[in-house]
């Protein structure tokens, strides 16, 4: 009988202590502390060659194929005001979604270290594996009795002891330096992707520093049906949080300019505490699978507090490149052989993936467009300058001066860029899941290096880096 | 992709929504829709602040507003 009394202690001991970690209040706004891109430092000129990267989802695939596009970068080395440099200390935003996030918040937590250590700890675990053998402990089904703990907790809590050390974002804020790691989301609700950046944690009140980077990689991976949501709480109201003035100038843009009044209304109801006291997130790639939907803002608007146009604008970015690293799979298609309607499974994985698919390839075609409208109004200026040197207009100047020019590469790391049909293939076939036989995460490493090398743009921005520039094999 | 030109008797910073953008007398690119622009400290210019919806501009034309100085710390 005591026996048995001591083992209903020890579980309930155990279910009371399986507790989410919760974001915390934050008692001050403060717009220049916390986690924010204008808080962390580059070495050297920071902003001439400004480098972005985006890190899709896809599982281990996704978190392999940027893998070796780091490594890549890291091989890339030239001379900068008298000292060899990488590609890689140049980077100064990574933007991810999901299996990308792993990558990303790693690098951004242990910098080069990720070199030491990623392979054993993430790339090459069987985290599936461990996570499904974890829902077979009964240590885990007290935990996931008390109705304060889900799965998404359970891999929230192995993530920060196994892969992640048990960092938080204060600690990358303390590191001080670039690149500004945004992990993200997708707020359930909105429809749109949230960032783990302490520019959205400003509205709700929460102090980001106290968040664990594992809990930000659980959302952004967060699949749904396979894991719960991942709730924030919302202490709006709490901290004089006053919304920025574009919130109020965009509330005015619902004819001129919709997505921008869109963003405004996103942190308006953040800043509703009582209509929405919870925010709940699912993985980031249910907004925006590739991650460049936030630097997409960042270049066409003023308003982010780290835009890169406001920065184009003063002179400071040279060269602007971004590199989306992409590892969208194309899974072989049986039933168009067969006259019988598809089955149930293959309609949901349809109607769950299409959508996904075409939205990711509509914003990288974004990316183009908004870079050649750039390089477009860039050329008629300066042909206009030529015609009035042609009518020998001598005295006669240009109304207004240009605006500060700027070099634009755009980069995509996608297997549909692999030459070979049967390469390709394989490639984009490859599953997704956390875990990967070995022989194919090499392959992965080893295949973004490759589409870097044969992309005009990454071979046109080394080619225009200061001289010295070389590729180590 | 819209552009706008801040014009004032002298180079100093302009601020659109709150933000530093780029200086004045320069062509700065801006998103589209309306803004609220103005030249920061010291607040020796009129007026205080422009809001003004921006759009349909072009490098060659952009939008063209004026700041004045009205006396004090130049």
């Amino acid at each position: 009988m005591k026996t048995l009394f001591a083992l209903f202690c020890a579980a309930a001991l155990l279910c009371s202590c399986a507790a989410r970690e919760k974001n915390i209040p934050m008692d001050k706004y403060d717009p220049d502390t916390g986690y924010r891109f204008s808080n962390l430092k580059a070495p050297g000129d920071p902003d001439e060659l400004f480098v972005i990267l985006t890190f899709s989802g896809g599982g281990t695939r996704a978190a392999a194929l940027s893998y070796g596009v780091l490594e890549k970068l890291k091989k890339t080395r030239f001379q900068w005001q008298g000292e060899e440099r990488s590609l890689l200390d140049e980077v100064d935003v990574i933007s991810s979604v999901s299996g990308g996030s792993f990558t990303a918040a790693y690098y951004g937590l242990f910098g080069q270290g990720i070199f030491d250590d990623f392979e054993q700890r993430f790339l090459y675990r069987n985290i599936e594996g461990e996570l499904k053998r974890m829902l077979f402990s009964p240590a885990t089904w007290l935990k996931l009795a008390s109705p304060d703990y889900s799965r998404t907790d359970m891999a929230s809590d192995f993530y920060d002891r196994q892969i992640f050390k048990r960092r938080r974002f204060s600690h990358l804020v303390d590191k001080g330096r670039r690149p500004f790691i945004m992990i993200n989301a997708t707020d359930m609700s909105m429809g749109s992707s949230f960032s783990f950046i302490q520019e959205k944690f400003d509205p709700i009140c929460s102090d980001l520093g106290n968040m664990t980077l594992a809990r930000a990689v659980t959302a952004s991976s967060c699949f749904p049906v396979a894991f719960a949501p991942l709730t924030l709480y919302n202490y709006a109201g709490r901290c004089r949080f006053h919304p920025p003035t574009w919130v109020e100038t965009a509330r005015k843009d619902l004819q001129l300019n919709p997505s921008r009044f869109r963003r405004a209304q996103e942190v308006l109801s953040y800043m509703d505490a009582a209509e929405r006291p919870y925010i709940h997130l699912l993985d980031g790639g249910v907004a925006d699978n590739i991650g460049l939907r936030g630097p997409l803002a960042g270049i066409a608007s003023n308003n982010p507090a780290w835009s890169i146009l406001s920065k184009v604008n003063q002179g400071k970015v040279a060269k602007l490149v971004i590199i989306v690293v992409d590892a969208k799979t194309k899974p072989e298609v049986k039933f168009d052989k067969s006259p019988d309607p598809p089955g149930l499974v293959d309609v949901l994985t349809k109607i769950s993936t299409i959508p996904m698919g075409n939205y990711s390839f509509d914003t990288v075609q974004t990316l183009g467009d908004t870079f050649e409208r750039w390089e477009k109004d860039q050329r008629n200026y300066h042909g206009c300058q030529r015609v009035l040197g042609l009518n020998n207009c001598r005295n006669k100047q240009m109304p207004f001066p240009p605006p500060a020019p700027v070099e634009l590469y755009s980069i995509y790391v996608g297997f549909d860029q692999i030459r070979d049909t049967d390469q390709r293939t394989y490639f984009q076939t490859i599953a997704t899941s956390f875990y990967l036989p070995k022989e194919q995460i090499n392959d992965l490493r080893s295949i973004g290096p490759r589409l870097l090398d044969q992309s005009a743009a990454f071979n046109q921005l080394i080619g225009g880096l200061p001289p010295g520039t070389r590729v180590k094999p | 992709m819209e552009y706008l030109f801040v014009r004032y008797f002298r180079r100093r910073n302009v601020f659109l929504d709150g933000n530093l953008i780029g200086k004045t007398n320069d062509s700065l690119r801006v998103e589209k829709g309306t803004h609220q622009i103005d030249l920061g400290k010291p607040k020796n210019y009129s007026p205080e602040f422009i809001e003004i919806p921006v759009t349909d501009t072009t490098q060659i034309f952009p939008l063209e507003i004026e700041f004045v100085y009205v006396g004090g710390a130049p």
